[in-house]
């Protein structure tokens, strides 16, 4: 290489961690090399050993994980092969590290002051707490972090996430470090708040000629701020170049396949995601050769033996037996079994699902005798949605979407307005017909089925509740569920903590569908998913839809998820839908500065996010006045006293005062 | 050549080491042992006892236990009356078996029926509960289960059912907390959207999924019974003589305290076993139960 000394070098890293099953090899000799002020992003699906090499860099392994590695050199520093704990003595003081959870990653006993003054101090005692003070004040405004002097009073729990995240960055760089390893730092914050961290990293890098190492699974976020890219399988790095080499240009399959998993902006609703079969494979015990050839389309009996480097141009290499021309011409993306075009029910003269002015109010009390307050999650909600057809719901944490879900399954009576299906409202609908129109599909696999029930059983429950058909009846159609949902035969009783977050949804699926429902409201049925889980179930959903006629409603928060699978599109803020109107409208000619933001982060590759700005209001004390006035580059005064009201044509219409 | 980079001198095994070869494993068996040994002998109680137990002779008063100089005709003595201290032993199992089991049972009927109402419901249910076991625990057990003694009178059913009453908070305030736990869950929003109502949510995804936790408790506040009861005994309330139980065969041996100490002692050693038995019963329940859930 015809670089200066690097920052970061690191050659041969591999963690092993003892399990009752035997030795299981979390990361296989990994090599990474970083300069200063870049950015190395370090991406891979769970159980790939992102998060232990970056664990491992930092000497923060949990127990009975070891680390070995051929050398670590940081700076003009070569580590020691024979004294350990030279990484201990390093970390907190030229290598720091931000975490994924903001929430958890403050002690919640000490004000902030306290514990930016303390770290520093304990790393440098001859520095004076007032220099420490100092210090810290000027890294949280440096960090955009208004009024620091009262902040360092404060606890965290008086902080948002964002804010939380901010002041971790500021405490990461307090010692100045060199070196910033950053797991996740943006996984658990919404789009907009998840943007202005990332352009703050960028900025801090520049600023103070950081190394950056990030870790992530998230393509959106390494396209944002990655120099670099380490692509990781199974503990090994399979692909490493420059960003565009590989987010553009990607060579190895294993990076092929994976990136047309990815919805993204460009992805339309008629077309299907990329396809990415199997899982990881169990890293338990010694294996030679490509750890991905089980998923691989080329495959070959070479695969098993070795899987040398090579060049695929400058500085990008992958880790393939085949020649990488021989892998452009051979590689056809997968595609998945043949789609099937459906059609929506473009005039229907009656949409299948209706909310009508839906208000929801929540009374939050403290004991018996405690004071009330009153939160208003929906704050008017109009919305139709056609037989056919897929609407997507997007909207940040706290928008009032899962409300909104619970109003539309009926399953929570709104205190103003009405939800109507087929034309008649669901609160008048008895409660086993309104099983029969419409079902949910939920967020979160863990926790949406029974711990206590096999497969069967959880797919079984429907008909059991409505008493349909015979034992064997229902035994037949169970079985004919898990067919259409791609399960197994032999997982039928398999219990939900044997199967993986991918199948446990398709069983949420096979069970919500078992009843032959017409609307299916899925709320984040992927965000809990892996990239190519996510591809599977989002086909998946998609063929159903074909299969048995749905009207769906899409919840999500991820704008490449919304953009693959829906015709219209709603975008919901503090409790209102603030801009509606065709994928292709809202996408490409967005109205209200609210989408824009959003969108911001997704239609740009690399340069300037747009600028975005503080969060949400708070929903106990509404502002008066449009409720994204606070944060909108457009607002004017009219936009302080007056809300303004969705207004438009069906195709698109947007609740602002300043349209674009 | 290698470097050991990190490796944490954490040892996770200290706690899980000392704990799982007594209390996991071989005190759950002896617990079980010596609980089912319990319950046989209140079964079998008419085929064991060597005597009737409270038939009197007033010749026979004071006897010794075969150990300390007495004959194999009263193997544990006689009491101030003159009856087979072993066979009053015997039937007093029965009676600690029944006031434990049955206070437990019915503070668990009550305790988990708030607790689920105020989990599963929430709201103004919640807050109403949570009122009543904030009074509950406000009054004290024993002056409270003296003063209801006093004025119901005794028997082992009025026993029975001032324990239950004064020992259901546990239940109610574990279950609450378990309950609103899974009633948050996806699989409860699913089972309501597919229209079971809301006593089929109760019975098949909320409680199969605390029952660990009435289990674990249960056996607990069995053994806090069992105490309570002889307590109560002892103390001249609940259970009268003549009937053979342990706390009331302990305060009748205080008399006796100087001329023969056995006759308290071994009613005392009697309870000992039983609530260590039930006790190491419900730490292996809890020690084979919990790791599960969290899997």
């Amino acid at each position: 290489m015809n670089h200066p000394a690097p920052l970061l070098d690191v050659r041969d890293l591999s963690v092993t961690i003892q399990t009752p099953m035997g030795p299981l090899s979390a990361v296989r000799g990994i090599d990474l090399t970083l300069q200063a002020g870049e950015t190395l992003c370090i991406v891979g699906e769970s159980g790939s050993g992102k998060s232990m090499t970056s664990l491992a860099l930092m000497g923060l392994l949990p127990p009975r994980a070891r680390a070995r590695a051929g050398h670590i050199r940081f700076g003009a520093d070569a580590l020691d092969p024979d004294a350990p704990g030279q990484i201990e003595r390093l970390r907190g003081d030229r290598i720091a590290m931000i975490f994924q959870e903001p929430m958890t990653a403050l002690n919640p006993t000490l004000t902030l002051g306290e514990q930016l003054v303390e770290g520093l101090l304990h790393h440098d005692p001859s520095r004076t707490r007032a220099a420490a003070t100092a210090r810290a004040v000027e890294l949280l405004s440096a960090c955009g972090v208004a009024d620091p002097e009262r902040r360092l009073t404060q606890y965290p729990h008086q902080l948002s996430g964002g804010l939380r995240q901010r002041v971790m960055i500021a405490m990461a760089l307090m010692t100045k470090p060199d070196l910033l390893i950053a797991d996740e730092p943006t996984t658990a914050l919404d789009r907009t708040i998840s943007l202005q961290i990332l352009a703050l990293l960028k900025d801090l890098q520049k600023r103070f000629d950081l190394g950056l190492i990030l870790v992530t699974h998230d393509f959106d976020v390494v396209r944002e701020v990655a120099d670099h890219i380490c692509v990781v399988y199974a503990g090994e790095i399979v692909e490493t170049g420059t960003r565009d080499q590989v987010l553009n240009n990607p060579a190895h399959p294993y990076t092929r396949a994976l990136l047309s998993c990815v919805p993204t902006s460009h992805a339309s609703a008629d077309g299907r995601l990329g396809f990415l079969p199997g899982v990881v494979p169990s890293l338990i015990g010694p294996d030679e050769g490509c750890q991905f050839r089980d998923r691989c389309a080329l495959a070959h009996a070479g695969c098993a033996r070795e899987a040398p480097w090579q060049e695929a141009g400058t500085g990008h290499r992958i880790r393939c037996t085949l020649a990488v021309d021989d892998i452009a011409t051979l590689y056809r993306a997968p595609v998945p079994p043949a789609a099937k075009a459906y059609q929506p029910d473009q005039n229907p003269a009656q949409p299948a699902l209706e909310v009508r002015g839906v208000i929801q109010r929540y009374t939050l009390r403290k004991g018996l005798f405690g004071k009330k307050g009153q939160l208003t999650a929906l704050r008017g909600i109009d919305l139709s949605v056609n037989k056919g057809e897929v609407l997507g719901l997007v909207g940040e944490s706290g928008s009032g979407k899962s409300t909104l879900a619970r109003a539309m399954l009926g399953i929570e009576r709104p205190a103003e307005g009405a939800v109507l299906i087929n034309g008649q409202p669901i609160s008048s609908v008895q409660r086993t017909r309104r099983a029969r129109l419409v079902q949910p599909v939920l967020q979160d696999p863990y926790s949406s089925l029974n711990p206590r029930r096999t497969v069967e059983d959880t797919i079984r429950l429907p008909l059991d509740i409505h008493g349909i058909g015979t034992v064997e009846e229902r035994r037949r159609e169970v079985r004919r569920m898990m067919d259409l949902c791609g399960l197994p035969t032999r997982t039928a009783g398999s219990f939900p903590s044997q199967m993986s977050g991918g199948q446990r949804q398709r069983v949420a699926i096979a069970s919500a569908l078992v009843l032959r429902p017409e609307i299916l409201i899925c709320d984040e049925p992927t965000s809990a998913l892996d990239v190519s889980v996510q591809a599977q179930i989002l086909n998946l959903l998609k063929d159903l839809r074909a299969e048995f006629n749905l009207t769906l409603v899409m919840i999500s928060h991820d704008l490449g998820v919304i953009r693959a699978m829906s015709d219209r599109v709603a975008v919901m803020y503090f409790g209102r839908i603030v801009e509606v109107g065709t994928g292709r409208d809202l996408f490409e000619h967005p109205q209200h500065p609210y989408t824009e933001l959003l969108l911001g982060g997704v239609a740009k590759v690399g340069g300037q996010g747009a600028k975005v700005t503080g969060t949400s209001p708070n929903p106990l004390a509404p502002p008066q006045g449009c409720s994204f006035s606070g944060r909108c580059p457009r607002a004017v005064d009219r936009c302080q006293a007056d809300d303004p009201l969705l207004a438009g044509t069906a195709r698109h219409a947007v609740a602002c005062h300043v349209p674009a | 050549m290698s470097v050991r980079t990190t490796n944490l001198p954490l040892d996770q095994r200290g706690p899980r080491f000392l704990r799982l070869p007594f209390a996991g494993k071989f005190g759950f068996r002896l617990g079980i042992v010596m609980l089912t040994g319990f319950v046989l002998v209140a079964v079998f109680a008419p085929y064991i006892a060597p005597h009737d137990p409270y038939s009197q002779s007033l010749l026979a008063r004071l006897k010794p236990p075969v150990w300390a100089g007495g004959t194999w005709e009263h193997p544990l003595g006689t009491d101030g009356f003159g009856r087979d201290y072993l066979s009053r032993l015997i039937y007093g199992t029965r009676i600690s078996l029944i006031v434990g089991l049955g206070a437990a049972a019915l503070a668990m009927l009550i305790g988990t029926t708030l607790g689920v109402i105020a989990g599963v419901f929430g709201g103004a249910a919640n807050r109403i509960v949570s009122f009543i076991i904030s009074i509950r625990l406000a009054l004290p057990s024993l002056l409270l289960a003296l003063a209801i003694l006093q004025i119901a009178g005794s028997g082992v059913m009025v026993v029975v059912v001032v324990l239950a009453v004064t020992h259901w908070d546990r239940f109610a305030v574990v279950l609450r907390t378990a309950c609103r736990q899974v009633a948050g869950q996806d699989y409860v929003t699913r089972a309501r959207a597919m229209g079971a109502s809301e006593a089929r949510i109760v019975r098949t995804e909320i409680l199969p999924n605390v029952l660990s936790h009435i289990v674990i408790i249960f056996t607990f506040e069995m053994a806090q019974c069992i105490l309570a009861a002889a307590a109560l005994s002892f103390l001249g309330l609940g259970i009268q003589a003549p009937e053979p139980s342990w706390g009331l065969m302990m305060s009748e041996g205080r008399a006796f305290l100087v001329i023969n100490p056995w006759l308290i002692t071994i009613a005392g050693f009697a309870i000992m076993l039983l609530v260590l038995a039930v006790n190491l019963v419900g730490d292996g329940l809890r020690d084979l139960v919990v790791p599960k859930e969290r899997s």
